[in-house]
């Protein structure tokens, strides 16, 4: 745990939903290889997300999205080569490889959420305002892990039966997928009488439910909110002008570079490694916690 | 002081000619622990459900429930939710929430306490019952022990007077339900809870409690302290009642004829009786399994190595080897997590070992192909309900003899064998948890398989469901069938599994008749043994003695 896990939930939510305004407004390749770079450096020092095993995800999905837009987008000047007697751009290829770094940094940011954020302080953040969501919220993910659960369990038990959606030709694998959904959704059913069931015996639906969570506000918290506000708002403010905005179409222009521009990705890159802010002491004190000698 | 008063109680599910209840009479009085057993289908989880108003099913319920003094029918919903309390069978399936701590508030918040008031209830609990170390655990990684135990936190958390248990235990190995005993017979004597558990055949709680009332075909057949309850059933001579009394007690029912107020309840008193009239001695065995064994061999492991991808630094298995042979019952013991299931998974070819030999026969497993694997094995599974794939127990037969060609006749031959004509045209969800069992045999039987591995065939049986299951498994390995069954019930596999093993830290310890590998056990026995322990070594189950006075 570093000093960033123990902020308030709305802090940390702020500051997810503040780099993720980043993310999607500064739309230029350098800002998103900062993004990515600061995302992994968190990961790895400050919020320990599971990111791993995605990366095959990533590098597929990063080369279809630039592959998609090379081959079939063919607005721009900068002609790289013809395919089917269509100019495949060099403004393609950009606005590919930018979008592609988008959605895997925004993928990243998510998954960082989900491990910074659990499930109380998530309820505490949308329970006050939608009770209902923030319960189903929880149930569902109580849910998904027994259902998951359940489906390997059977998809491996049936196939004693032959069933198996791994061999066969494509109308076997898809009558032995819908077996298994059939197995799946007859023992869920079955399943949720006794949670329904138990959920009656404790109250459930009987009143206006409250939540059992409670933070609050600390300075630390204030501190954090003031310097995330600035920097994001600084940058914000500096993307507005326009000048570091990637213009793709109609013709691939040169972002505004200069010292400027060093400041400007230096701020962004502040933004993102601002929850490594005391990790270090954090963890150094720990560290000597557990020698002893603290 | 009365809490719970029982007059004339019938009840009837709609469409059903017959009652699951009828004219259930009985007084509870506060702070008392009630054990209610009777074998499946008797009206146990029915009484229950209907003693908890929120969740009584719908039928016709007549005569009255009077709960502290008043008709329960008078109490308003919000009086009643916290008065009584109730915890399942199945751990799992109680579960809400997806962390130990949102499972315990839900009712709480369901209440509308204060955020305060939840916190102190919560740190109450936490504290009193030991469970901080689990309260930020998402539930998916506690065991089945500690899922229960939070079920049990979260119906205290609503600080009931009367806590009702419906099979608490049923689904938990023998280490977690002498914890929860002790929970429960904790919270009757600190607390003063009244609780009505019920269960079957649980010796342990059913002579700590100050009830018992069994059940049968949904009629009260008695209902006392236990000691009034043995009188009752002496007396009556009701072969169904005396299969739910304790094991000392029908040791000396069976075989001396001794007043029904000197029977012995408990170990202790059955092993004093025993030191003042040694009268004893053990049957003839007759053939021994030895001289059963057939010399053909049907599975053999050497050095199986296995670890999950999610802990690969964990041998769930290391370095195993095993060996059956064709006609073995062989019984795997273990506690829970050694691998039991793991085991049976890898000799079904449902899991890749990291390393090592799984051989049918002569074949090593990797060279068969699938689908003839599963011609040869059969994996009966945990929960039976993950196997069923139809919607009647007549198609999953008939795919199963599709599957395994049997012929008409093999088919006919099994229905009467493990008497399933009944239930042909039943929904396998709705049949009992011996029933479930029969269908799996008897797909296993179809199928042609001649390697049954069962994992935890016997979890939540009664009596007479646990000893036709065991007859039938008896009766396949005769017919040269190989029986591998994991089970954590010791008596089950004392009375009928021919050699047994138990695995312990990723391996199998030396693969024994049933009576050596019980002989020198001292903890891990069955009831007959710790009370023989000493004038007849040999003994592992009531059965093998006759009394001679």
């Amino acid at each position: 745990m570093t000093y960033f896990n123990y902020l308030h939930p709305l802090t940390k939510a702020l500051y997810f939903g503040l780099v993720f305004l980043c993310i999607m407004l500064i739309f230029n390749p350098l800002a998103m290889l900062i993004a990515w770079a600061g995302l992994l450096l968190t990961i790895k020092h400050a919020v320990p997300a599971s990111i791993k095993g995605y990366g095959g995800f990533f590098g597929y999905m990063g080369l279809a999205i630039i592959l998609i837009n090379f081959l079939f987008n063919h607005r721009g000047t900068h002609v790289v080569t013809y395919f089917m007697d269509k100019p495949l751009t060099l403004e393609a290829l950009i606005y590919g490889l930018t979008s592609a770094l988008m959605i895997i940094c925004i993928v990243i940011l998510f998954q960082t959420v989900s491990s910074s954020i659990n499930t109380s302080e998530f309820l505490y953040l949308f329970g006050g305002i939608l009770p209902q969501l923030g319960f189903i919220v929880s149930m569902t993910c109580g849910f998904v892990y027994k259902c998951s659960a359940r489906g390997k369990e059977i998809q491996q038990v049936v196939k004693m039966k032959n069933i198996d959606m791994n061999t066969g030709t494509l109308k076997e694998r898809s009558l032995a997928g819908m077996q298994i959904m059939h197995a799946l959704i007859a023992l869920t059913l079955e399943n949720a009488l006794i949670t329904v069931q138990t959920m009656k015996t404790r109250a459930y639906n009987m009143q206006r439910r409250t939540s059992s969570f409670s933070y609050k506000i600390r300075t630390r918290d204030r501190v954090f909110t003031l310097i995330a506000c600035v920097l994001a708002g600084s940058l914000i403010y500096i993307w507005g002008s326009g000048i570091y905005n990637l213009s793709v179409y109609p013709s691939l222009e040169l972002c505004y570079q200069g010292l400027s521009a060093v400041m400007f990705y230096g701020l962004y890159m502040a933004l993102l490694l601002l929850p490594l802010y005391k990790c270090g002491s954090y963890q150094q004190k720990l560290r000597l916690q557990s020698e002893g000698t603290l | 002081m009365k809490i719970l008063e029982l007059r004339q109680v019938s009840f009837r599910y709609p469409g059903q000619p017959r009652e699951a209840l009828k004219d259930i009479s009985l007084e509870i009085h506060a702070g008392e622990i009630v054990y209610v057993c009777g074998p499946t289908g008797s009206g146990k989880s029915t009484l229950l459900n209907c003693l908890k108003r929120e969740i009584r099913p719908r039928g016709e319920l007549t005569g009255s429930i009077i709960y502290d003094g008043q008709e329960m029918n008078a109490y308003t919903d919000a009086a009643l939710i916290q008065e009584i309390g109730i915890v399942f069978q199945n751990p799992d399936n109680q579960t809400v929430m997806d962390t130990v701590m949102g499972e315990i508030a839900f009712g709480l918040e369901n209440l509308g306490l204060a955020a305060g008031q939840i916190k102190q209830r919560l740190s109450e609990i936490a504290g009193y019952f030991g469970i901080e170390s689990l309260f930020h655990k998402s539930l998916q990684h506690l065991s089945g022990g500690e899922k229960q135990k939070v079920n049990l936190c979260a119906a205290l958390a609503m600080r009931p007077r009367l806590l009702l248990l419906d099979e608490p235990l049923a689904q938990l190995d023998p280490v977690a339900q002498t914890e929860l005993i002790g929970m429960i017979r904790h919270l009757n004597q600190e607390f003063g809870i009244t609780i009505i558990i019920s269960e079957h055949n649980k010796d342990d709680m059913m002579v700590r409690a100050d009830k018992v009332l069994v059940l049968n075909q949904g009629r009260q057949c008695n209902f006392g302290t236990l000691r009034q309850v043995v009188a009752e059933v002496v007396n009556g001579q009701d072969e169904n009642s005396i299969s739910f009394m304790p094991t000392p007690a029908r040791l000396y029912l069976r075989t001396a004829k001794i007043p029904p107020a000197d029977l012995p309840l408990t170990v202790k008193e059955a092993r004093h009786r025993l030191h003042k009239h040694p009268i004893f001695r053990q049957k003839d065995q007759g053939e021994s399994t030895e001289v059963r064994r057939n010399h053909n061999q049907a599975l053999s492991v050497h050095n199986l190595l296995f670890a999950y991808r999610s802990a690969p630094g964990q041998a769930v298995l290391k370095n195993l080897d095993f060996l059956a042979y064709q006609g073995d019952f062989i019984g795997i013991v273990g506690g829970n997590g050694s691998g039991k299931s793991t085991l049976l998974k890898l000799l079904a070819g449902l899991l890749e070992p990291l390393d090592g030999n799984v051989r049918i026969g002569r074949d090593n497993i990797r060279r068969i192909k699938k689908n003839m694997i599963s011609e040869i094995v059969f994996y009966g599974p945990q929960n039976p309900l993950t196997y069923f794939t139809q919607d009647t127990v007549e198609a999953e037969l008939a795919e199963a003899s599709r599957q395994g060609r049997a012929t008409a006749e093999s088919y006919a031959a099994t229905l009467r064998k493990l008497k399933l004509t009944r239930l042909l045209n039943m929904h396998p969800y709705d049949l009992s948890g011996g029933e479930r069992q029969k269908i799996l045999l008897a797909c296993a039987v179809l199928r042609g398989a001649q390697i049954l591995l069962l994992d935890e065939a016997t979890k939540g049986l009664d009596t007479s469901a646990k000893k036709e299951l065991g007859s039938v498994l008896t009766e396949l390995a005769r017919t040269g069938k190989t029986i591998i069954l994991v089970s954590h019930d010791l008596e089950f596999m004392a009375g009928f599994a021919h050699k047994c093993t138990l695995l312990f830290d990723g391996n199998l310890s030396i693969l024994q008749p049933t009576h050596d590998f019980f002989r020198d056990n001292y903890f891990y026995t069955t009831i007959a043994k710790r009370i023989f322990r000493e004038s007849l070594p040999d003994v592992l189950t009531i059965e093998e003695v006759i009394a001679d006075g």
